[in-house]
């Protein structure tokens, strides 16, 4: 409301995912890579092994390249792409942070000067300064993650600094030990996935062979704790999360199940692939280790921005810019009202509050795009406003709308406007439920049907249907015709009749 | 255009530190980082004009000097940038609900900048270590590429510049939102632009000349033949740039909106002393320099780079007072609320002071061995 919204076609959550996850891939390697470059570059002179010495070495320059090139200036990346597409939720973080961010700076400058005189000093330093240095650089990369850790993890979970406004209460919050183990974990996995890269690169057949099993030595042990650290992190999620996860929200299970196949497909890999072949290994199959490693590692970025739903700063900030406390104050004085970046023509008003409203994380075409999901499905603008007065009710997670009918029938307006042609052919069973049902409910999972609905003969159900806006006012009146609501009365009677596991899985379809 | 000005409101949340300390720790890394900057983008500049090989007697010292810069370049990028996370951090602080929203209307030309950093970061380490392996690198494709390098350097100034200079006027940014929110125009229109930009970037280009002339200096008892091309190298960048920047700098102040021509203009004695004093110290730094092509290792360059900071310090105070001036209307500093919480402050002073121990101990160890 305060900030303009970037108007960015395929989303602005996209682009954020674009940058960051690529970002902290590399830079959860700049911190596993640095103690494996300290540890092997420790193990190889203490046994002499100029073989193993010189693959360190030839490891740092590609550390190097990766790390302080791409790895530093996306981490810049995302400070300027948060600043674009969240200025609201980016001038909380700073603000209450601040002083952690700049002590981040400190240390990111003794990263950066540590890494370049530890590559540049293989010749120039004595091997015992040689190696001081790496522990330094780790030292100052692991202090780096424990305080963004805090940071990030605040977003999900901010604790008691909700009352008491405690810095330090807000970086060390319930997610903050579990998130730090879990990324801990990913750093050592990705030094190992890395080391495959270069071993690659060795022609030197018992070198490689020895550097893939070191390789996997980091990977594997990595992955199975790392099940323990995901564990011990669900288990101190907010409970609304939890709910979400027993079937109410698809983009939670999708990341989940996304999550869980990689591991297991990254774990037989490291398996298969080096250990019994190695020294024939390709760079083509690192490649796939690493980048089953990075699909893992993107799952779990993208669960956790997907539970912090409805908010960008949980219990502070909603998704949409909106303070928690302002909500009832925006509210009452209406969007049109609220919002500062409105056109003084007011025809183009309905795209301004659509935009203060929506566009921190819709789109039309692109990501978590409103065309498909929701014009397409042939609403009317009379809907499609009591939808759109409703977001707070949706099952995944959206913000309460902040505003009045009018600003809601503003934006309607404009989203059939953008819609095209409404189809308008006799829906399905499954298209009803959908459109008037599916939204804000499942059949046993986040606010269940079941309940409700078990023990009704079809004509009753049909009945329920027509009369539900007269049940509660956050039930919107039904908007169908007459044969819509019998479809769906059928619909609902032949689902309910079904096994619950079924009705389980067809909760999740029916999002 | 449309004429209308909005401006964000400022943060809910209180700044949890003295503004006096902000705007300190503002400038002073605004200022390293200007050195940085500086030293990063004339060199650019210089490995450019190395590649023209002109005169066949210097063509050796031309090769030589490009292949030291090239060997340099990524280093500087890096301090450029690491120097440069820490101011961007504090005006986020201070005038956040200003630089966000100047940034959201030039958009993508904002977003493109780390993008840009990357490839021009990666050409400057592909030449080094080609031309540490080879000692020759092909010299049409090295030349392109330096020449893509650098102009990506320049734009990536251009883009900065613009968005601080857009950011100080919220009539403009307003306008631009609101005619498109795709974030897919710059700050064009507004007659400051460019001579801000070039009175900066010239700045860059002769502190950068300086910067040359030290490390001809550092050769003069090795080498005097390349210590001499240098040290003439660096005065030409020096004098020449900061020649035409006295002109562009008073274009610039005829420029500028009348209020703030007519503090610089006596009205404010702080600022008027300030930009008089960064003039006359540049210019008293001429001579200065120009001995020093004849006696390197007299004092004059010391004096001349001593001189040359006391510009960009003057500069950098007088940047932010023009800022002040600009947010007359409708902002000021003092609006912001406080809520100053000594914890974090402690705790970064001393990761302050214990990093600037070990960052001192890393270089003390790196430098001892050459």
């Amino acid at each position: 409301m305060n900030f303009p919204v970037w108007d960015v076609s395929f989303g602005l959550p996209l682009l954020i995912a674009l940058v960051a996850i690529p970002h902290v891939f590399v830079a959860q390697f700049a911190i596993g890579g640095g103690l494996f470059l300290a540890v092997y570059e420790r193990v190889a002179r203490r046994k002499n092994d100029d073989a193993l010495l010189n693959y360190v070495r030839l490891h740092s320059r590609f550390f190097l390249l990766l790390t302080l090139v791409f790895g530093a200036l996306t981490g810049v990346g995302i400070w300027l792409t948060i600043g674009l597409i969240h200025p609201a939720a980016t001038s909380a973080l700073i603000h209450i942070f601040l002083w952690f961010w700049a002590a981040e700076w400190v240390i990111f400058i003794l990263e950066i000067s540590a890494a370049l005189i530890y590559y540049y000093g293989w010749d120039r330093l004595p091997a015992v300064v040689h190696q001081k240095v790496i522990w330094i650089y780790f030292a100052a990369g692991f202090l780096s993650l424990a305080i963004i850790n805090g940071i990030i993890t605040f977003m999900l979970t901010p604790g008691d600094w909700l009352t008491t406004k405690n810095v330090w209460a807000g970086l060390f919050n319930p997610t903050y030990w579990p998130s730090l183990l879990v990324r801990t974990l990913l750093c050592l996995l990705t030094a190992g996935l890395f080391a495959f890269i270069t071993a690659t690169r060795l022609k030197n057949k018992e070198l490689k062979t020895k550097v893939a099993r070191i390789a996997a030595l980091w990977t594997l042990p990595s992955l199975l704790l790392l099940m323990t650290g995901l564990w011990w992190y669900y288990k101190v999620l907010p409970e609304d999360v939890t709910v979400y996860l027993t079937g109410g929200w698809k983009a939670l299970l999708t990341a989940q199940t996304v999550g869980v196949w990689s591991a297991a497909a990254l774990a037989v890999g490291v398996v298969i692939s080096p250990l019994l072949r190695s020294f024939r290994m390709r760079l083509a199959e690192a490649l796939v280790l690493v980048l089953l490693g990075f699909v893992l590692f993107g799952s779990f970025e993208w669960f956790r921005e997907a539970a912090r739903k409805p908010y960008v700063i949980w219990g502070y900030m909603y998704s949409n810019g909106v303070l928690v406390e302002a909500q009832d104050k925006i509210k009452a004085a209406g969007l049109t009202a609220s919002v500062k970046w409105q056109h003084p023509d007011s025809v183009r008003r309905g795209e301004d509050l659509y935009r203060a409203a929506c566009g921190a994380c819709h789109s039309l075409d692109g990501y978590n795009s409103l065309k498909p999901a929701v014009i397409d499905k042939g609403w009317d603008k009379a809907q499609l406003t009591e939808l759109v007065l409703r977001t707070g009710s949706m099952r995944g997670a959206m913000p309460p709308f902040p505003g009045h009918t009018e600003d809601a029938a503003l934006i309607a307006e404009y989203l059939v406007s953008k819609a095209g042609m409404l189809k308008l052919q006799p829906l399905s069973g499954e298209a009803v439920w959908r459109r008037n049902c599916g939204l804000c409910h499942t059949l046993d999972s986040k606010r269940p049907l079941r309940p409700a609905l078990e023990g009704l003969t079809q004509a009753d159900m049909k009945e329920l249907i027509l009369t539900s806006g007269d049940l509660t006012e956050a039930m919107p009146p039904f908007a169908g015709s007459d044969e819509d609501a019998g479809t769906l009365a059928s619909y609902l009677k032949n689902m309910l009749t079904e096994s619950t596991l079924q009705m389980g899985v067809a909760s999740v379809h029916l999002h | 255009m449309i004429i209308q000005t909005i401006i964000p409101d400022l943060d809910a949340i209180p700044v949890p530190a003295p503004l006096w300390l902000l705007k300190t720790l503002l400038l002073l890394t605004f200022l390293l980082h200007l050195i940085a900057m500086n030293i990063l983008i004339g060199s650019a500049l210089t490995a450019v004009l190395t590649r023209f090989h002109s005169k066949s007697a210097r063509r050796e010292h031309s090769k030589y000097l490009f292949s030291e810069i090239i060997r340099e370049l990524p280093t500087f990028v890096a301090a450029t940038v690491t120097l440069g996370v820490a101011p961007l951090l504090f005006v986020q602080i201070l005038y956040g609900n200003l630089v966000y929203t100047s940034s959201i209307a030039i958009g993508w030309f904002w977003w493109w900048i780390f993008p840009l950093i990357i490839i021009a970061y990666y050409i400057f380490y592909y030449l080094k270590f080609k031309s540490l392996k080879t000692d020759k690198p092909a010299a049409l494709k090295t030349t392109f590429l330096i020449w893509i390098a650098a102009v990506v350097l320049f734009w990536i100034s251009f883009v900065f510049s613009n968005n601080f200079n857009l950011a100080m006027q919220p009539a403009r940014f307003s306008a631009l939102i609101l005619k498109c929110a795709k974030g897919l125009s710059l700050n064009l229109g507004d007659p400051v632009t460019f001579p801000r930009w070039l009175h900066i970037t010239l700045g860059a280009i002769a502190v950068s000349g300086v910067y040359r002339m030290w490390r001809g200096r550092s050769v003069a008892v090795k080498d005097a033949a390349y210590s001499s091309y240098q040290l003439n190298l660096g005065y030409k960048l020096f004098i020449y740039p900061t020649m035409a920047n006295i002109l562009i700098g008073f274009v610039y102040l005829i420029l500028i909106p009348d209020e703030i021509m007519r503090m610089l203009m006596g009205q404010d004695v702080v600022m008027t002393a300030l930009w008089l004093a960064g003039l006359g110290a540049a210019m008293w730094a001429m001579p200065a320099l120009k001995r020093t092509i004849d006696a390197p290792q007299s004092l004059a360059l010391p004096l001349g780079t001593m001189l040359i900071v006391i510009t960009l310090i003057s500069m950098v105070i007088l940047r932010d007072m023009v800022r002040t001036a600009y947010q007359k209307p409708f902002f000021h500093l003092s609006m912001t609320p406080l809520d100053v919480a000594l914890g974090p402050i402690i705790m970064f002073l001393l990761a302050f002071v214990i990093g600037i121990g070990i960052f001192w101990w890393l270089v003390k160890v790196y430098v001892k061995k050459r």
